[in-house]
């Protein structure tokens, strides 16, 4: 897609703020919102769009557009993003607001259920979170669920990166050798190269995963045991 | 106290305060099905894929740069979002990957038992 404007190499702050921070006298430029949206984001959107939206292609745009809609807001004053408080990056923000609205509309789309379009003006987003009516759980399955968290949180301290990574690729279903691949590319993103006793390259293989995942399921359980 | 997205998302990288912990958790433990969301908000590396899966994705058309839409038309997306359009029925393609490896619920709660088991070992 083509930009008027270069916002390569503009943080994602700066273009946050051609919207929420728009000197007197001048227009929002839209334009900085779709370039988030439709450019730098596409990876972690087309992500988002395969967890909701599975099996079902076509309508990845349709997604984005209602996501921009929503982010604009029904008074056009992008409160979504003015309240936006920066604790954590774009990104990590923008990962539940896209996979709720994402939920909202995905029978809209699929079954072509007639939308009708409402934007809440307030300035959260849990008026879209998809709270599901689920039966009553049992005070066993509520600590289940308690020990879950704690392990979500531990896999969130982990120190070690490798680790770290191959518990996340693991929790979203790839095995060892996919895993291995992921590693290696994710080596390569950052630059990393390790080097074995010999000094041979280390090049992530099946084995190397399954060593560094029981190293961290060692590491989970000392977390969560503090 | 309210979960926002925000909290959520501050929680998930561990910057959050003692009270907004204790929230979250309780939020997580009554809204199991949210705790995918905060495991992939913990994933920095979310845009690496298998060669696979790429080829998936660009045969679908996702993607950046690959179309020729000038700015206009771009913007024109979120206006035409909710407009009358022809699609194909239901489109099912093969997702490389995962439906054969259970659901995300199924893996957290192997990889709990795995990890009590350990506890119990030592």
């Amino acid at each position: 897609m083509n930009f008027i404007d270069n916002y390569e190499k503009m943080t994602d702050q700066q273009l946050v703020e051609k919207v929420t921070k728009v000197p007197s006298g001048e227009s929002a430029n839209e334009e900085a919102i779709a370039f988030l949206l439709y450019n730098r984001y596409t990876p972690l959107l087309t992500k988002l769009y395969r967890y909701v939206f599975q099996l079902h292609q076509g309508y990845y745009y349709d997604c984005l557009g209602d996501l921009f809609i929503y982010l604009k807001g029904s008074d056009s004053n992008w409160n979504k993003l003015r309240n936006f408080e920066w604790r954590s990056t774009f990104g990590t923000w923008l990962t539940p607001i896209a996979a709720h609205r994402f939920e909202k509309i995905k029978p809209y789309l699929i079954d072509r259920i007639p939308y009708s379009f409402s934007i809440s003006t307030g300035g959260d987003e849990e008026d879209d979170s998809p709270k599901l009516q689920l039966p009553e759980e049992s005070a066993e399955d509520y600590e289940r669920n308690e020990r879950k968290v704690m392990l979500l949180e531990a896999i969130s301290k982990l120190e070690d990166e490798d680790q770290k990574f191959v518990i996340l690729k693991r929790l979203q279903g790839y095995n060892s050798k996919e895993i291995a691949e992921l590693l290696q590319k994710r080596w390569m993103k950052h630059g990393i190269k390790k080097y074995d006793n010999d000094g041979n390259l280390v090049v992530p293989s099946s084995g190397y995963v399954d060593v560094r995942t029981q190293r961290a399921k060692e590491n989970l359980k000392r977390i969560i045991a503090n | 106290m309210i979960i926002t997205n925000e909290i959520l998302a501050s929680f998930a990288i561990g910057k959050v305060s003692q009270e907004e912990r204790c929230s979250v958790r309780q939020y997580l433990a009554k809204h199991p099905q949210e705790m995918e969301l905060v495991m992939m908000m913990m994933d920095e590396d979310y845009e690496l894929s298998l060669d696979e899966e790429k080829e998936s994705f660009e045969s679908e058309g996702f993607g950046c740069g690959e179309s020729d839409n000038d700015t206009s038309s771009l913007l024109a997306y979120s206006a035409a979002a909710f407009a009358p359009q022809k699609k194909p029925a239901h489109r099912i393609i093969d997702v490389p990957g995962h439906a054969d490896k259970g659901s995300f619920a199924q893996r957290l709660d192997e990889l709990l038992t795995e990890v009590d088991d350990k506890t119990q070992e030592r």
